[in-house]
């Protein structure tokens, strides 16, 4: 869940501020605080670009349980199609 | 006046001093017969009890909030002054559970931290207790820390609790973790504790400020970050010298 935090860390990257709550104050000397509606924009891009990649951490959570370098030698041994045709798979059940 | 004895168990005609002294022991008296009337005045404040010989005696009238204390078998009690009593004089709870997240390389003050106590001598010592819930969040490989202190009315540094978090080329992942993104988070529970002396009878301020090393790549300390049901307390214990 993309947050405040996330949002004003991105407008303003390295920026220095605290957050209490809602509260926001501004340390930074260098750059200009984002404004609420800066902010409020910056957390609906983020969580979208978020939300579009769903697909991806999916994928990669399931090929992380997966011992492909073994996959590819024994298919390659074997003569066999095991590692492509599981990549297939997942891709199919996560698409884009 | 004569005596009549009247042949159905009643004797009259006996005056007040008439029997013989030392005559009346304790079967020929009822039980529960003599009643606060018939005690003996004494001196206000005494209290009856037995010598070390157990014989009747009165404990001596003590002083005003003076305590009566046992001075154990063969011995008399006493009024005394009471013994220095329990030493935690107060105590100030402080429960919050609003996020506070600084992005600062310099201490800043936690929201809703600030715990008020006015102790009632100079001599007293305030202990404090914090316990919270932090995280550092940090979206790159490398070094990240965060710090602690406890202050006094904002500018006094009570004690500094330095890198109590410390992330190094941890694998951690940050649960709204972007693909391809290597942010990590690092933390947990913590305590801290230190007893100080401030010398003042004035309300005092107790809160807790914190920073990390770096605010580059989303560097950041968050305390009581929302859905960890977290929640943090200053606790203050005004001690009696």
């Amino acid at each position: 869940m993309i947050n405040k935090d996330d949002a004003i860390s991105s407008l303003r990257p390295d920026s220095e501020w605290v957050r209490r709550g809602e509260e926001l104050e501004w340390l930074d000397t260098t750059q200009t605080q984002p404004t609420d509606a800066e902010i409020t924009a910056e957390i609906t891009r983020l969580q979208a670009e978020y939300d579009s990649q769903e697909y991806a951490r999916n994928r990669k959570a399931e090929y992380d349980q997966l011992n492909q370098f073994e996959m590819i030698f024994d298919d390659d041994r074997d003569g066999t199609t095991t590692w492509v045709d599981t990549i297939n798979e997942i891709k199919g059940r996560h698409p884009k | 006046m004569a005596i009549v004895i009247n042949g159905s168990g009643t004797v009259t005609g006996i005056s007040v001093g008439g029997l013989p002294d030392d005559i009346v022991d304790a079967g020929t008296l009822a039980d529960n017969a003599v009643g606060l009337a018939q005690m003996a005045g004494g001196t206000d404040g005494n209290i009856i009890t037995y010598d070390t010989s157990g014989n009747p005696a009165v404990v001596a009238t003590g002083s005003d909030g003076q305590i009566l204390t046992s001075a154990g078998a063969n011995a008399v009690p006493a009024f005394e002054t009471a013994a220095a009593g329990g030493k935690v004089l107060q105590v100030v709870s402080n429960t919050w559970t609003i996020e506070t997240s600084v992005a600062s390389t310099s201490y800043a003050s936690v929201g809703y931290s600030p715990t008020s106590i006015t102790p009632s001598a100079t001599t007293s010592k305030i202990l404090i207790l914090v316990n919270f819930m932090a995280f550092i969040r940090f979206d790159d490989e490398g070094y990240q820390y965060a710090s602690f202190k406890i202050t006094r009315d904002t500018n006094t540094t009570v004690r500094e609790f330095g890198r109590a978090i410390i992330e190094h080329e941890m694998g951690f992942s940050w649960a709204g973790q972007p693909p391809g993104n290597t942010a990590k988070v690092w933390g947990g529970n913590f305590g801290m504790s230190f007893l100080d002396s401030p010398s003042s009878t004035s309300s005092l301020e107790y809160a807790l400020a914190m920073k990390c090393l770096t605010t580059a790549s989303t560097g950041r300390v968050i305390l009581n970050e929302a859905g960890y049901e977290a929640a943090s307390t200053i606790t203050l214990m005004e001690i009696g010298a």
